[in-house]
């Protein structure tokens, strides 16, 4: 049997932005996104009110004084909740890693960009542009709304144009986001949502601080470059002296978040799909 | 079309597919016949850059397919009935894997109307039956009005309608010029639809041949003849027959002649005829013969 040439028509093909769309159509898509996206919001600001009611006196802990953590600088108390919206941010970028493992779906989107690495670059960029707009609004709603209860009570407050305020405040969406990056790669890496999840959660967000509080004051030397370590000096209001200073901080955080795409484009590029 | 070029998939000490070369030419149904576990999704994995062959080239037009500018519109595919998010609706999973094609949803809507999902296209994909994620899986492999459909066990464990429906489409697409290349370990389904076929066993390549051929290769022409002087009988037919055998039950077995030509030898020559019985061999049995030790089977004796 003779055949015309099948005609593929003008224009038609794979770009870059066309695969940006596409992850982004399919994020969008999924309720979960929305789920998770909307409970970050809302526990990191009902977190920092809930803590700065409870610094002011208004809440009480179970033996009827203010819980002993809080009580220190007003900023650290209205940003309370962002520790809950790291976890909850890890968590979404391990299922937009892995998620597409679980189904199979994965081979049905390499068969529509068999060259691979745009869906991973897509896929972080997408991940950056829902994750890292949220932390912020959610961040800046926890400080506002934290510091009226403050003000209202007549405690001390701080304002945004305060520096330190500022450098928390951006530092903590830049490691919230940085980390769901890493979940994200973790998930691609690993390919698998329990496993990735346990090792986003458990050895990148608990163990250096487990690690910290049990080995020996040497260790601080090496433990102080592991990711959350990194992070403290530009998410934490007083500057430790036995960690990273600001901007080796940056850079090691960086580092980390770099690194475990390495990885993840380095496997995803020649594995088996 | 698709040329295969001695690939070879190994697993650690596994061969999955042991230096294979065939093509697929254009505007044919092309069936991929085997045994369960004999090479052929891996075979098509490696066609679409899934899996990276351990030795050897596949070329899809010939280039290979993860350097094509737009390789959905070149090859359609579908690989596994369940490989879609079960959260997204059948329209969002569609018009998501478009878009990176630069494809519309005009189009989408189209393929889930040629498929049948129109009714159902807003609800997720988890709630859908077996059949119907099939469908969908057939409207991804269509979406970029692609030259070449390639689909593995397109009619696994689908009901008696499903699998009417998908050879009606195949034929459909064959005869709109498409390249059709399908996978089955079931001879009856290609019996039905292929024109071309290929069969695999054990990641070696067992025949390569047209379906017609095939069928003349395999379809008997041999007739079992119980009567009361076989040696007579056998005297009366030397000239026509092409050869004779004996079974152990004494039976005379006649290659070369039908029923009815020995029926009247004999009864010309006065021969009592006791049982006369055409030996079939249903294209089942043949592919059951040919795969069932593939290291005895080599392609030319399916085509001799």
């Amino acid at each position: 049997m003779s055949l015309p040439t099948h005609q593929i028509p003008a224009g038609a093909g794979v770009s870059f932005p066309r695969v940006v769309r596409s992850e982004f159509i399919k994020l969008r898509t999924l309720r979960s996104t929305w789920i998770l996206l909307g409970s970050m919001l809302a526990l990191f600001i009902a977190f920092g009110v809930i803590a700065a009611l409870a610094s002011t006196g208004q809440i009480n802990d179970a033996r009827g004084g203010p819980p002993q953590s809080l009580g220190l600088d007003p900023v650290t108390t209205v940003l309370t909740g962002a520790g809950f919206a790291l976890l909850i941010m890890a968590v979404f970028g391990v299922l937009s890693g892995a998620r597409e493992y679980g189904s199979g779906m994965i081979r049905t989107t390499l068969t529509f960009v068999p060259k691979r690495l745009p869906v991973l670059w897509a896929k972080v960029l997408v991940l950056i542009a829902f994750v890292l707009p949220v932390v912020i609004l959610a961040g800046i709603g926890a400080f506002y709304l934290g510091m009226a209860v403050l003000s209202a009570a007549g405690d001390e407050t701080a304002s945004l144009s305060n520096s330190s305020a500022q450098r928390v405040l951006i530092g903590l969406a830049g490691y919230i986001t940085g980390m769901a990056i890493i979940g994200l790669a973790l998930g691609l890496a690993m390919r698998s949502m329990p496993g990735a999840i346990a090792t986003v959660i458990g050895g990148v967000l608990i163990l250096p601080a487990l690690l910290t509080a049990l080995l020996p004051e040497s260790w601080r030397s090496v433990l102080k470059y592991l990711p959350s370590n990194a992070a403290a000096p530009f998410t934490e209001v007083n500057v430790r002296a036995d960690l990273l200073a600001l901007v080796p901080g940056i850079v090691v955080f960086v580092g980390w978040v770099v690194l475990s795409i390495a990885v993840a484009a380095w496997l995803f590029a020649r594995r088996d799909a | 079309m698709i040329e295969v070029r001695n690939l070879t998939k190994q697993y650690g000490s596994v061969t999955a597919v042991d230096d294979i070369s065939f093509t697929v030419s254009s505007g044919q149904v092309t069936g991929f016949l085997g045994p369960n576990g004999a090479g052929k999704s891996t075979t098509m994995r490696m066609i679409l850059g899934l899996d990276r062959p351990t030795g050897g080239s596949v070329l899809v037009n010939g280039s290979p397919y993860r350097n094509s500018c737009a390789p959905v519109h070149e090859i359609g595919a579908l690989l596994e009935a369940k490989g879609f998010d079960k959260a997204r609706s059948a329209r969002n999973h569609l018009i998501g894997l478009a878009a990176s094609a630069g494809i519309g949803t005009a189009r989408v809507d189209e393929v889930l109307a040629l498929v049948g999902l129109s009714d159902v296209a807003k609800q997720k994909a988890g709630g859908f039956s077996l059949g119907m994620g099939q469908r969908l899986g057939i409207a991804v492999a269509l979406l970029g009005d692609p030259g070449i459909v390639m689909l593995d066990e397109p009619v696994n464990g689908l009901d008696p309608d499903g699998v009417l429906w998908i050879r009606t489409l195949l034929r459909a697409l064959a005869d709109e010029g498409r390249t059709v290349f399908l996978s089955s370990h079931l001879m009856t389904e290609m019996e039905l639809i292929a024109d071309q076929l290929i069969i695999i066993g054990r990641g070696k390549i067992l025949a390569d041949t047209s379906m017609t051929q095939f069928i003349e290769s395999w379809s008997s022409n041999r007739v079992r003849v119980m009567t009361s002087d076989v040696a007579a009988l056998q005297g009366v037919l030397a000239d026509r027959a092409q050869a004779f055998e004996r079974d152990h039950h004494g039976a005379l077995i006649v290659t070369g002649l039908h029923a009815a030509q020995i029926g009247q030898a004999a009864y010309e020559a006065g021969l009592v005829v006791l049982e006369l019985t055409p030996l079939a061999v249903s294209l089942e049995q043949a592919f059951m013969e040919l795969t069932k030790d593939s290291l005895q089977f080599h392609t030319g004796e399916v085509a001799a």
